[in-house]
């Protein structure tokens, strides 16, 4: 894996510069269309829908419960948003870190759980999936 | 050879070598082989080869397909196929070939030097230099002309080009059979035909996988090295991330080499540029140090919250793995506790990773077989 988490990580201070203060922070969520939005969609629609011993042993894990595709949304409601960013903030970085605008991709699935990526967000070489309940209380993440 | 069966050649355009006088039918060579039973043991022999695996060029049904610069035959004159042509030969496959057999057929001189091959590697390097051979010494008998030469190369590793030398000398006499004394003069004409694998032939004994690369024992040795080198059983700060090359080297063998950075984690891990890898690079092979589902408790990583191991939305890479290789145009494979992830080389992009990977568990569950 070539390591290119240095030109993320600059790119995060560049987009928190233009985008100080803390409290101008935005949150972007995007649209189904978007290829990130399609890549955890769908992995999310797998995980959720699978009926094999290995889909059950993840579904357990990610704590994500079996549902229809039909009840998996990409969702780009503002309050939905901004509750997501704040949640998935407070999930990936340690207590007291100031907020800073991100692009999410927030995935519904079904009434209670939540699924939240900020794509530019990386640990080592992996993404941070969050998985939320209805009231944004973090659960657990996944990575890869 | 004898004169009549030189016209029977040309005819069937497989020789051409071109006697004057040849209107006059000569009585067959009771005691050598004649040149069309041999062409036939050839085609046997392409036929044969073909079916264990083979491919040959021109007419099999390949995925390689070559290009001939300036064509695929050498004619002094009087040809069939094509205007004469008597310059050196270059051939170059659309991918790397392996086990190359060269197979010369038409009609040249005997007591003559029978011109040669020389084949190249991925990177241009000259590999490999052979003078052809008499497929069949009793083919010259008393007419001192033979239809079939070749040669089977011996370099292990890819081959993308090559060129011929003709046989030599382009023109000579061609004798009736004993007890006339009468000789005419003949000319060479001679195409070829290349037979080889189109995948590198595996070199593990068992539990094969049909991934070309995976199942050379180099690349197992790369990622149980690299595995090895991952302490995946210590406690989890203390793994590591491993990455390395399955690179050709100079001889066409398969070897590998390792690269570990103090800034690696059990999270993340660098790659040398390419231009650096010894020999030619087929495949970065890495690890990810641990089991499906995983979880991954703070800080390890830096995490802050824990994770659980996800092999679900790339089929095993992550993102950063997937966008990073895709540009090298190289396969890449990746190891955890429990499977091998194989990547094409090429059009995998981060919304199709899930489909396009191939998932091999280091363990057959069906064989009970162990890759890993």
């Amino acid at each position: 894996m070539l390591n290119v988490s240095r030109y993320f990580f600059s790119l995060n201070l560049l987009m928190a510069a233009v985008s100080s203060p803390a409290w101008a922070q935005t949150y972007t969520c995007v649209p189904s269309t978007d290829e990130n939005a399609q890549v955890l969609y769908n992995a999310v629609v797998s995980i959720v829908t699978g009926t094999d011993s290995q889909a059950v042993l993840t579904r357990s894990a990610y704590q994500l419960p079996a549902v229809a595709a039909s009840k998996v949304s990409v969702v780009t409601t503002a309050s939905v948003c901004k509750n997501a960013g704040d949640a998935y903030h407070a999930a990936v970085t340690p207590p007291g870190t100031p907020p800073i605008s991100r692009t999410l991709v927030v995935i519904k699935v079904g009434t209670t759980r939540f699924v939240v990526l900020d794509p530019n967000e990386r640990t080592g070489e992996f993404r941070n999936n969050i998985v939320f309940d209805s009231r944004w209380t973090f659960l657990i993440g996944f990575t890869g | 050879m004898s004169r009549g069966r030189l016209e029977h050649l040309i005819r069937v355009c497989t020789v051409v070598v071109v006697a004057a006088g040849c209107a006059d039918p000569l009585p067959p060579n009771a005691m050598a082989p004649d040149s069309a039973a041999i062409r036939a043991l050839n085609v046997k022999r392409v036929a044969a080869a073909t079916s264990d695996g083979r491919c040959t060029l021109p007419g099999g049904t390949c995925g390689v397909t070559f290009t001939a610069t300036p064509a695929n035959y050498y004619c002094a004159t009087n040809c069939i196929n094509g205007p004469a042509q008597t310059s050196l030969i270059t051939v170059v496959f659309s991918k790397p070939i392996y086990q190359l057999i060269v197979i010369g057929s038409g009609g040249f001189f005997c007591s003559g030097d029978y011109g040669g091959v020389t084949v190249h590697n991925a990177h241009g390097d000259v590999v490999e230099q052979r003078g052809f051979t008499l497929t069949s010494q009793d083919d010259c008998g008393w007419d001192n002309v033979s239809c079939c030469l070749g040669d089977t190369l011996q370099f292990p590793g890819g081959i993308t080009s090559l060129e011929i030398t003709p046989p030599q000398p382009w023109t000579g006499d061609v004798c009736y059979p004993p007890p006339s004394d009468t000789c005419n003069p003949g000319y060479v004409s001679i195409w070829y035909s290349y037979s080889f694998y189109e995948k590198r032939p595996p070199t593990v004994s068992d539990c094969l996988t049909g991934d070309e690369l995976l199942d050379q024992q180099a690349m197992r040795d790369l990622l149980r090295t690299a595995w090895d080198s991952s302490h995946a059983s210590d406690v989890p700060a203390s793994r590591r991330e491993t990455n390395g090359y399955l690179f050709e080297d100079s001889t066409g063998a398969l070897n590998f080499s390792l690269y570990q950075y103090p800034t690696d984690t059990p999270c993340n891990s660098s790659l040398p540029a390419l231009s650096n890898v010894p020999g030619i690079p087929l495949a970065p092979g890495h690890t990810h140090p641990f089991a499906p589902r995983d979880t991954l408790f703070p800080p390890l990583c830096g995490f802050t919250t824990p994770r659980v191991y996800d092999t679900v939305t790339y089929g095993g890479a992550s993102d950063l793995d997937i966008t990073a290789m895709g540009g090298d145009m190289l396969p890449f494979y990746i190891l955890d506790k429990n499977n091998i992830y194989a990547y094409p080389a090429i059009g995998v992009t981060l919304v199709n990773a899930h489909s396009m990977v191939r998932t091999y568990p280091r363990v057959d569950p069906s064989t009970g077989c162990t890759r890993l």
